[in-house]
């Protein structure tokens, strides 16, 4: 990959990636953090990634950074401390607004693997890649987020 | 020494043992004497896990949520979540679809079901933007404008080489070329810059017959004395100027914006030559570009007008070549 094609990757990519990392992290500075830290890593690599692979590529050093930065978090407690936050009784007024709010209480990896299949529309091979699970794990655990996230809007006896 | 029949490694598998009553007395006996050597191991009873078979048993929905299913299966009303789920995820195929439709219909709480679940796809907030998408990028260093410079500067030196050379081979120059080599220090140049300035400046005041040396270079006039001695003394000298003119060349396209001395020499005598029609910034009209690419690059890199024309001498025209950037310009102009 060139540093042109790098850069266009910027411009392609880095809004996807900063709404991938604030799902997971509800804070903003966090998941601009991680969109530096991933482009970063991605630019010390990118005479070895083939710009046809780099959203792939992006996403993957995007999880694993995501990854590392919540372990990090809930050892100090503040991810606990965020998520009770976000837990907190709001009115919701769309569908979306509640599935956002159903969202945060997913596993995180269930989070992952349903913004990764909605919001990029990756298949079960390329989120399998990316979050380093097996096809059928992936598969499982989308059916899973998906059954939950119907339980919660069922609760809620909203109208669809 | 031998060890220890009940260790801090091994304790567990006795401890397990002999909570289950299972330990024989010599080894009740070593673990009892253990646990008192190691108090800090003792379990107390609201650690020791109680298994209840009649707290353990799974619901009939959670045993079917460890199978697992595939889209093959016949639906029936204990799956149908899983299709659902499926047709969401463009899993079915239309066979499996009316299947599906087959099973639901007329089954209220089902057709909710399906209608919710065909709405929980995420969809992204397009309005989130990351807003320092330039402080991520790179910035991309174009190396060719300076590999065009320097290509065209090679081309201006070999030209310059070139007409050296060219000089040098009349015998006549030979000898004080040598000695031209030899001699490098400013202080000669000054010296010989005066000597020509000096014998210009007689000439004008004591006007002689002018001709011109077809296979002379005529950047400078050349000024035919009758005295053989002094033509060859100014041939000599002039070769000595050119040899300088190309170190202030370099010096030139090192950024320092210096004219050659021959241009400055020639301007001296340019008004007495003009009717000559031998001053030799004229007629570059029939001349080419040979780097047009790298010209009219250079022009729109450097914003500044860059100019380079050659051409071979003929019987009916000069030759020679024209370098102009932007103040600084160059020529040779040479006749067959």
């Amino acid at each position: 990959m060139t540093s042109k094609e790098y850069n266009l990757a910027v411009d392609e990519y880095s809004d996807n990636i900063f709404r991938f990392a604030l799902k997971h992290l509800r804070n903003e500075m966090s998941a601009k953090d991680i969109v530096q830290e991933t482009f970063t890593k991605v630019w010390v690599k990118h005479e070895e990634v083939r710009y046809e692979k780099v959203k792939s590529y992006l996403f993957t050093t995007a999880y694993h950074a995501i990854v590392d930065w919540v372990k990090k978090e809930k050892r100090s407690g503040d991810m606990q401390d965020a998520y009770e936050q976000s837990s907190t009784p709001t009115i919701e007024f769309s569908l979306q607004e509640v599935l956002q709010s159903a969202l945060e209480r997913l596993p995180e990896i269930q989070k992952t693997v349903v913004l990764l299949r909605d919001y990029e529309g990756y298949n079960y091979t390329e989120i399998a890649e990316i979050t380093d699970l097996s096809e059928s794990q992936v598969k499982v655990y989308i059916f899973r987020a998906r059954k939950a996230l119907k339980t919660y809007i069922k609760r809620l006896d909203i109208v669809i | 020494m031998k060890p220890e029949r009940i260790s801090i490694f091994n304790y567990e598998a006795f401890y397990l043992d002999y909570l289950e009553g299972n330990l024989g007395v010599e080894d009740t006996a070593l673990l009892l004497v253990f646990l008192e050597e190691n108090p800090e191991l003792k379990m107390e009873d609201e650690d020791l896990p109680v298994y209840d078979s009649e707290d353990y048993l799974l619901t009939p929905n959670e045993k079917l949520e460890l199978k697992q299913s595939d889209e093959d299966e016949v639906i029936i009303l204990e799956n149908a979540e899983y299709f659902m789920i499926a047709e969401v995820e463009e899993l079915l195929s239309e066979g499996k679809k009316s299947e599906l439709d087959d099973v639901i219909v007329g089954k209220p709480e089902l057709e909710k079901d399906r209608a919710i679940f065909a709405a929980v796809t995420m969809k992204p907030d397009l309005g989130i933007v990351y807003s320092e998408k330039n402080d991520l990028k790179r910035k991309v260093v174009a190396l060719w404008p300076y590999v065009a410079l320097a290509a065209a500067a090679s081309v201006l030196i070999a030209f310059f080489l070139l007409t050296n050379n060219q000089s040098e081979k009349t015998p006549s120059f030979a000898k004080e070329t040598d000695s031209t080599e030899e001699s490098t220090d400013q202080n000669q140049d000054k010296l010989e810059e005066d000597i020509v300035a000096q014998q210009l400046a007689e000439e004008i005041n004591e006007p002689q017959e002018i001709g011109t040396d077809k296979n002379e270079y005529h950047s400078i006039p050349v000024i035919i004395q009758p005295d053989p001695k002094i033509v060859q003394s100014q041939r000599a000298t002039m070769a000595r100027l050119e040899k300088r003119e190309l170190r202030l060349l370099v010096h030139t396209i090192e950024g320092v914006d210096l004219e050659p001395i021959s241009r400055a020499l020639q301007n001296v005598v340019e008004t007495e030559t003009a009717s000559e029609g031998e001053v030799a910034y004229t007629g570059f009209e029939h001349m080419t570009d040979p780097i047009q690419g790298i010209t009219s690059r250079l022009n729109k890199r450097m914003k500044s007008e860059v100019e380079f024309k050659t051409a071979k001498a003929t019987k009916d025209k000069s030759g020679g070549f024209f370098l102009k950037i932007g103040k600084f310009e160059l020529a040779r102009k040479k006749r067959k």
